[in-house]
């Protein structure tokens, strides 16, 4: 069928499922690993069908584990990679995770949330996993998670990841919960030419002279691919600028803090969040996902009654927009934070806003949605 | 990159739109005409936003989909009080009946519904399940019921409802789907 354009634009009706795998392809993306799981299992059904169509290469591999690890390992040969999973995926990736950030391989890992914990509620609604992508492998760590609300955002949202992700050598996140996996909406597919695609920073000098974590000219260290003629060590361990273990404690501490400032010097670069209504705001909103949608709605609904209600919907989840969130609790006299968890953001609230009034969640865990109505009657509470 | 500060206008916001929720059971093909809708709304230049009951489903349960168009962005992707109705299962029309807005209409199954008597909310019966059997083809019940309620609502234009269902449409099914389009088509004359 000819398809619709709009400025030289494809316009599709896709689902989220459909809309990250095409914008990972888009991105560059040429290996998925993945252990399908719902609410994200039709974005391994999609990869499996669509890399090879593009030269790329999909594995199911025995379980979430190991798909983290062989999404590592193709990293290191220079590709872009992605697996998607949900919660208990999530979890179990944890450690290879952990491994990803410490031994600083490009990897983007797309959790659509659901309930829990555990198996929880596998088709249902939950944003669940707020503070275990930020605190969920050990040890301290660099975080970008990003959450779009929209789908057209979700496609643009996929991309940066992969810039993000390439560019600071990390893992970085896309949490979407189930409403967005599962929604589909129009899209105007952007054409190339509208953004950049970023390449991880690769070694200047010959093998012979390649230091894997030479650190002296950027806080982010050029990464050789393997197979390529550059022969280099990594590990989990605490490592030198050698990439083989040391115990030294000054090296640790150093080399420690500089992971953390790959993010914490690029804060600018990095953060993204969207301000609604927010100027003249008397009671705040802070909301993510598609419970920023339900709160839009319920923003409208009392700016009808005579409240002067505003959201700020963040984009980055982490790094989380303090500055934004410190404004906001400056100006109004409470903050509301729903969310499909029983309150997880809002300690992140409560520890940046400053708000002289109130910060209440909005909580729900059954797999339903948050409605309008719900973040309203909190609203009018604050007013 | 960088913070986005963005705005948009409040009248973008309080738009009239469709809210337009279909119910039936596991099999009838309800996500395909939500799909359908949706697709077709936007090839009409609206916005669309459609969404399902994703559980563990299986054929005979219970099963709906939503779909939302307007011709602004769409804020809340997800139907509350649906303008339209599309039944075709008892168990559905039962459910959902009472969410309908003041106003709304109701568009159910002949063979598959008995509607209750309500105030303030329009009811159509089509014979979607018996104009399929006609054509041969019971599991087309979901695309006549979709084209009679464009065609009694005006919603979308039958050439986009016609384009969306040549887009998703198998190519085996091709044919007979486009039947079911005319056969619902033609119901808003009956």
């Amino acid at each position: 069928m000819p398809q619709q354009q709009n400025n030289g634009r494809r316009v599709v009706f896709w689902p989220g499922n459909e809309v990250i795998p095409e914008a990972a392809i888009a991105a560059g993306c040429r290996f998925f690993a993945g252990y399908p799981i719902t609410p994200s299992s039709e974005m391994a059904h999609i990869m499996s069908r669509r890399l090879p169509q593009v030269g790329g290469v999909f594995i199911q591999m025995e379980d979430e584990i190991a798909a983290m690890g062989a999404l590592i390992g193709a990293s290191l040969t220079g590709e872009k990679v992605m697996t998607a999973t949900s919660g208990p995926g999530f979890s179990l990736k944890q450690e290879n995770i952990g491994y990803a950030s410490m031994i600083e391989v490009p990897c983007v890992v797309v959790n659509v949330m659901r309930g829990g914990p555990s198996t929880g509620l596998p088709t249902a609604l939950g944003q669940s996993d707020i503070m275990q992508a930020r605190w969920g492998t050990h040890g301290d760590r660099p975080v970008i998670a990003l959450t779009p609300s929209y789908l057209d955002e979700a496609y643009m949202e996929t991309i940066r990841a992969f810039n993000l992700a390439e560019k600071f050598r990390m893992p970085v996140f896309v949490l979407l919960d189930e409403v967005i996996g599962h929604l589909s909406e129009k899209i105007e597919i952007p054409d190339p030419s509208e953004y950049e695609l970023v390449e991880r920073p690769r070694p200047k000098v010959p093998p012979e002279q390649y230091i894997p974590y030479d650190s002296s000219e950027s806080d982010i260290p050029p990464l050789a691919d393997y197979f390529s003629g550059y022969r280099f060590h990594m590990t989990g361990l605490n490592h030198d600028k050698t990439g083989f273990p040391t115990t030294n404690p000054a090296i640790c501490q150093a080399e420690n803090e500089r992971m953390m400032r790959k993010v914490d010097a690029h804060l600018s670069e990095i953060e993204k969040y969207e301000e609604y209504l927010t100027e003249d705001a008397d009671v705040g909103v802070i909301a993510f996902g598609s419970t920023a949608r339900a709160a839009m709605v319920a923003v409208n609904d009392a700016r009808e009654r005579g409240i002067k209600a505003g959201l700020l919907r963040p984009i980055t989840l982490w790094p989380f927009p303090e500055e934004a969130a410190r404004n906001l609790g400056k100006r109004s006299k409470g903050i509301v934070v729903p969310e499909a968890n029983l309150g997880q953001l809002i300690y992140e609230v409560q520890r940046v806003a400053g708000c002289t009034g109130p910060v209440v969640g909005v909580n729900k865990v059954g797999g339903v949605p948050i409605y309008p109505g719900e973040i309203l009657a909190k609203i009018e509470e604050l007013a | 990159m960088g913070p986005a500060l963005l705005s948009i206008p409040q009248s973008a916001i309080r738009n009239p739109q469709w809210e337009i929720l279909i119910c039936g059971f596991g099999g009838q093909g309800v996500l395909f005409a939500g799909e359908l809708l949706g697709r077709a709304g936007m090839r009409a230049g609206m916005e669309a936003a459609q969404s399902a009951s994703y559980g563990a489903e299986a054929r005979g349960s219970a099963c709906h989909a939503g779909v939302v168009l307007s011709s602004e962005q769409i804020p809340y992707p997800k139907v509350r009080r649906p303008d339209l109705l599309m039944a075709m299962s008892q168990a559905g029309y039962d459910k959902f009946v009472p969410s309908v807005e003041s106003g709304g209409t109701v568009i159910y199954d002949a063979d598959l519904v008995k509607p209750k008597q309500i105030e303030g909310i329009g009811q159509v019966s089509v014979g979607a399940t018996a104009a399929a059997t006609e054509l041969g083809r019971r599991g087309i019940a979901n695309v006549v019921m979709v084209s009679a309620a464009v065609a009694l609502t005006g919603i979308i234009p039958r050439e986009a409802l016609r384009q969306a269902l040549e887009e998703q449409s198998p190519s085996a099914y091709l044919d007979v789907n486009l039947n079911a389009l005319e056969a619902g088509w033609k119901m808003r004359e009956s």
